[in-house]
């Protein structure tokens, strides 16, 4: 057996098997290259669409119009959300690649666990911001909108003799209920739950898959599938061996019907602490076990 | 020609893990994971029901249920966005008065936002509100046309919406708000009007002013002018935040009809009424 041609220097530090430092730094150089491919410039037609509902007045009760921009902000949210959460991630390790960063940083003592929670969290922490950004956006148009309408309907209510102040200020109360709260904090969290599990079911994909496209299509088919087999399992309830084909089949993908709960905190209902951490924990459960997958899929891949 | 070199069984130290062994494990335990999760996912599903945060699809018969269910599923967040398309739609044809359009659109907007009950009482309000006056005045109706025909089918209409969508909302009073106005003011059927304003008392969005509307219309309510006395005296009795000119109207006008004595009168005078009565603004009223 032949020495090595250099010896370990005895004063060097050994390197720690796993560092939450470099993943931080592989995240922050994940989030400048997604942000290099101009990716905030969804938050221009997030701006657009925001403001262009708040004066759109489509016979609106002024609670309505104050549930349709809520709505349709959190609709663009969730959009957003999940559909970068599949396109980025299926794009940062063939980029990684093609740009042959991966060899530089692999041929460091990085293992590749550190590498994919560094893709993760990067695409994760652009979400974050963006939906921070879309939730803020909202916000301010929300209560702009609130007391524009508050003040009209105070003044078309007080014309009328036959209305006691009780009932103005319920109507009034009825129209502040619609603005901003911060129970939509929560919702957007939900959002970016349901974002971190397809983002992690996409690592998982593109550790496997010979392009970002073929990542794409499969990680949008999980994401719709992941919605739907819970009402196609209960529609062929009755089908006897379709429906256990169904089910079986069904317990690969995720159901991400439970993350509809913001869905219902955008319309008003509220979600107690201990609700949402029984979803987070769910969600966390899936990033889980996604990333293992793709760790193990992941470990010994040759490039 | 070289033959293939062998491929080596194991490769830097590390035995080989071809690509289908290894999907197959990942399946493999991707399917132990489901299966292990359904012990979770089902009770999770079942209390976020429970709490209200899980939409509970409101349709009464199984094939509408299942298609709600299916563009919930489907479309999920993008519901809000194409309900506004849907619903801009709806106002584009009530503009050329499409009636029929109108309601095919709204009908979309339903199916995209079920939860949305708004959307049921604009749809009923458009069809006997407007539907009815477009049939009543409008100069483009065909000649052939038979209009009072026209006006009846689509005020029924409007009631059909709401009474389909009332079970659907039970707690919530503005769909039998609605109902009783279109009773009120375009079946005018004060009886059935005042019962539906007091099947509205209490429930989700109903104001102070219903409870008064119950008497006004019962007052209107032949043979039950003593049960609307009895009614409206005590809203009276209650307070001056009652002491409205509709009331006192009513109130002055029943103890006439009923010849309350003199001394068991109020004391107010009779109040300068506006044209209409019951008219609450921001409620939609052609």
């Amino acid at each position: 057996m032949s020495a090595p041609n250099h010896a370990p220097m005895p004063d060097r530090p050994v390197p720690p098997i796993f560092s939450p430092g470099r993943i931080w730094t592989l995240a922050a150089a994940t989030f400048t290259q997604l942000v290099r491919m101009r990716t905030f410039y969804f938050l221009l037609f997030f701006a657009v669409l925001v403001f262009g509902m708040s004066n759109v007045n489509l016979l609106y009760t002024a609670e309505q119009q104050l549930s349709t921009i809520r709505g349709t902000s959190f609709g663009a949210m969730w959009l957003f959300a999940w559909l970068f959460a599949v396109t980025a991630t299926a794009v940062v390790i063939p980029r990684d690649i093609e740009d042959r960063t991966l060899y530089t940083i692999l041929s460091k003592p990085v293992p590749r666990v550190e590498y994919l929670l560094g893709k993760f969290f990067g695409v994760l922490l652009v979400i974050t911001v963006a939906l921070g950004a879309m939730l803020l956006l909202s916000g301010v148009v929300l209560e702009f909108r609130k007391a524009g309408l508050i003040a009209e309907t105070r003044i078309y209510l007080e014309q009328s003799p036959d209305i006691t102040p009780a009932d103005i200020q319920g109507q009034l109360d009825a129209i502040s209920n619609e603005g901003f709260h911060p129970r939509l904090f929560t919702a957007a969290w939900i959002i970016l739950l349901q974002a971190a599990v397809m983002a992690a079911a996409t690592i998982l994909v593109s550790t496997f898959a010979s392009s970002s496209l073929f990542t794409i299509i499969v990680g949008i088919a999980f994401f719709l599938i992941g919605h739907g087999h819970r009402i196609a399992v209960d529609y062929w309830s009755e089908g006897g061996a379709t429906n256990n084909w169904l089910a079986w089949a069904a317990k690969v993908v995720p159901d991400f019907h439970i993350f509809n709960v913001h869905e219902k905190i955008v319309a008003g209902s509220t979600a107690a602490p201990f609700v949402m951490a029984e979803i987070t924990a769910y969600a966390g459960v899936y990033c889980v076990v996604y990333l293992l997958l793709g760790w193990y899929m992941f470990s010994d891949k040759e490039f | 020609m070289d033959p293939q070199p062998d491929i080596p069984a194991e490769y830097h130290g590390r035995p080989r893990r071809p690509l289908v062994r290894k999907t197959l494990v990942i399946l493999l335990v991707l399917w132990t994971f489901g299966a292990v999760r359904g012990a979770w996912e089902t009770p999770l599903i079942a209390r976020l029901r429970g709490a209200d945060l899980l939409q509970a699809v409101p349709a009464q018969e199984t094939e509408t249920k299942l298609g709600r269910n299916a563009v919930l599923a489907i479309l999920g967040g993008m519901r809000p966005l194409m309900a506004v398309y849907a619903k801009l739609s709806a106002v584009d044809k009530w503009e050329i008065a499409d009636w029929d359009e109108v309601e095919k659109w709204y009908g979309i907007t339903i199916l995209l936002q079920p939860e949305d009950y708004q959307h049921r009482i604009d749809l009923a309000w458009h069809c006997a509100y407007n539907a009815r006056a477009y049939y009543e005045t409008s100069q483009h109706v065909p000649s052939g046309v038979d209009r009072a025909r026209e006006m009846e089918v689509w005020t029924d209409k409007g009631l059909a919406y709401l009474d389909a969508a009332i079970p659907e909302f039970p707690d919530r009073g503005e769909l039998l708000q609605e109902k009783a106005q279109i009773l009120e003011r375009k079946k005018h059927d004060p009886c059935a009007a005042a019962q539906t304003y007091r099947l509205a008392l209490g429930k989700k969005g109903v104001l102070g002013y219903v409870e008064r509307f119950v008497g006004y219309q019962l007052a209107q309510c032949p043979g039950k002018e003593q049960e609307a006395y009895t009614y409206l005296k005590r809203l009276y009795d209650e307070g001056e935040k009652n002491h409205l000119p509709t009331l006192i109207h009513e109130v002055k006008r029943l103890e006439r009809k009923l010849q309350i004595p003199l001394l068991l009168r109020i004391p107010d005078p009779e109040p300068d009424l506006p044209g209409t009565r019951n008219t609450v603004p921001g409620l939609k009223v052609p």
